[in-house]
């Protein structure tokens, strides 16, 4: 999607929400233009102190679930004997909704940054260490046997095929779960925390009944949301320069 | 330059391909080994790659044990060998690039390698094969016959003495294959490589191999080998001489299928 659509996109939402705003004529629903003011004013202060905060612990989970997630793949799509070990187990866990775990995480990791860091990070490895895997598999032999040829050993296969070969698997899978990845931090930074846009929105403002105050969470999460989803559009454009050619 | 002794190779499955296989390869020779499909012609050159371990037996290429690819050994497949995320000129300097990444150690670059002129090089090979113009392409955007051109220019930066090829113009159309098989008896002459290429077509192990070894069914165990000293020459692929050899050939591969029926 281009910036322009997005802004179109951006302006609609406005227009419809204000109707809806004016129909609805309740506290809970404010008009965008009321949230608009309390956003611009909190976004400097408060507010984006927690945006900040969530941000990082999305970046941070992102960052340990690649590095975890991209080797663990190769040595599982490289090595069929460690593939045909593991891949009934990833079978059954790959599909349980992480979140039901964050109690467990909770009394394990705390209550800080680290257990949400871990939950994220726990649903994005899935995600990427199965996409990786299918395309390590997918690798013909006659390409991996041609760079061993010309000198490669274990260290420079890695490097100058298996790598670059995750990349776009990497960002296919970030580019699906990274959404799923934000909802799921928003649930874990309702509980025993205060810091995050979760608590801002839960905490912090519906609990006080400051409504708007609550839109304006909403619409940092959704910059949040959108900011990684352009993020990993534009890796993709600069580092698999060949996926659009052609 | 090549001896094989007393080979054999049997894979995981149990399928003995080579049984006591010896042969020798001179230095600065052109051999083309050719068989019906199974008959273990690709494991032969994968063995002289050091891509594959033989389970008795040994490879010895250039008086050493081949116990992993060799630095000065170029091999070229038949296609799907570049990296499809690299330029061409990426890929003509992946050696470089590996070299660079391990430093002269003596295993996987030699040790009197110089890295310093790297650029120069592959610049000067893609200009000599003709690939200069598509140097920023990606593999998939180029014909077969560039794809090729860019595995040969690959192979050729890092300077080899012994060439090895698979199949290599097995997916280009006619011309194009001639095209390529005058080009790299040419480079052939120019760099004084002694090279040996597989290939299931008479016609190519003619016009290429100065030696033919004649592989059947498997398991492999004497060398039947058809001398040609005529390969290469100007014109060759017209005369007379040519469509004999290519008989002989079809013939001595017949026989040895009706052996095996």
């Amino acid at each position: 999607m281009k910036w322009r659509d997005a802004a179109l996109g951006f302006a609609a939402t406005l227009a419809i929400w204000e109707a809806l705003s004016l129909l609805i004529a309740r506290p809970v629903f404010p008009p965008p233009t009321k949230v608009l003011v309390v956003f611009v004013a909190q976004i400097t202060g408060d507010l984006g102190w927690h945006l900040l905060v969530s941000a990082g612990r999305v970046v941070a989970a992102i960052t340990v679930a690649v590095l975890a997630a991209v080797p663990s793949g190769v040595g599982l799509g490289q090595i069929s004997a460690l593939n045909r070990l593991f891949s009934p187990l990833i079978y059954i866990v790959h599909p349980i909704p992480k979140i039901v775990f964050l109690p467990v995480i909770l009394v394990l990791f705390g209550s800080g940054d680290g257990s949400k860091v871990f939950l994220i990070a726990l649903i994005l490895f899935f995600q990427i260490l199965v996409v990786v895997r299918d395309e390590a598999a997918d690798l013909r032999p006659e390409l991996i046997l041609s760079v061993r040829s010309v000198g490669a050993g274990r260290r420079a296969l890695f490097r100058y095929v298996y790598l670059p070969a995750s990349i776009p698997a990497v960002l296919t899978a970030l580019r699906v779960s990274v959404g799923t990845a934000v909802a799921v931090l928003f649930i874990a930074e309702t509980y025993a925390t205060t810091s995050g846009l979760g608590y801002y929105i839960i905490v912090e403002s519906w609990g006080a009944l400051r409504y708007a105050q609550m839109y304006a969470g909403v619409l940092a999460m959704s910059l949040l949301g959108l900011t990684l989803y352009f993020a990993v559009d534009g890796l993709d454009r600069r580092l698999c320069p060949w996926r659009e050619t052609g | 330059m090549i001896q094989i002794q007393d080979l054999t190779f049997i894979y995981p499955n149990g399928s003995r391909i080579f049984d006591s296989f010896s042969w020798v390869v001179e230095r600065g020779e052109a051999w083309a080994v050719i068989g019906p499909s199974g008959c273990g012609k690709t494991t032969l050159l994968y063995l002289l790659a050091g891509l594959r371990r033989p389970n008795t037996g040994q490879v010895l290429v250039d008086g050493e044990p081949l116990v992993r690819p060799r630095p000065r050994t170029g091999l070229i497949l038949q296609d799907y060998g570049l990296l499809p995320w690299a330029t061409v000129w990426d890929n003509a300097e992946l050696g470089l690039q590996i070299r660079a990444f391990y430093g002269p150690d003596g295993v996987h670059t030699p040790l009197d390698e110089k890295l310093d002129d790297d650029r120069a090089r592959v610049g000067r090979w893609l200009e000599r094969l003709g690939i200069d113009h598509v140097a920023r392409q990606y593999p998939h955007q180029i014909s077969g016959g560039q794809r090729q051109r860019t595995a040969i220019a690959r192979t050729l930066v890092l300077r080899p003495d012994l060439l090895l090829m698979d199949e290599p113009f097995g997916a280009l159309d006619a011309l194009t294959r001639e095209d390529l098989q005058n080009l790299t008896l040419e480079l052939r002459a120019e760099q004084h490589l002694t090279t040996v290429i597989v290939t299931h077509n008479i016609e190519e192990a003619v016009f290429m191999g100065e030696k033919i070894l004649v592989l059947g069914q498997p398991p492999n165990r004497t060398v039947t080998v058809v001398q040609n000293p005529q390969a290469g020459g100007a014109g060759y692929r017209q005369q007379d001489a040519f469509f004999a050899r290519c008989n002989e050939l079809r013939e001595l591969m017949g026989e040895d299928a009706h052996e095996m029926a």
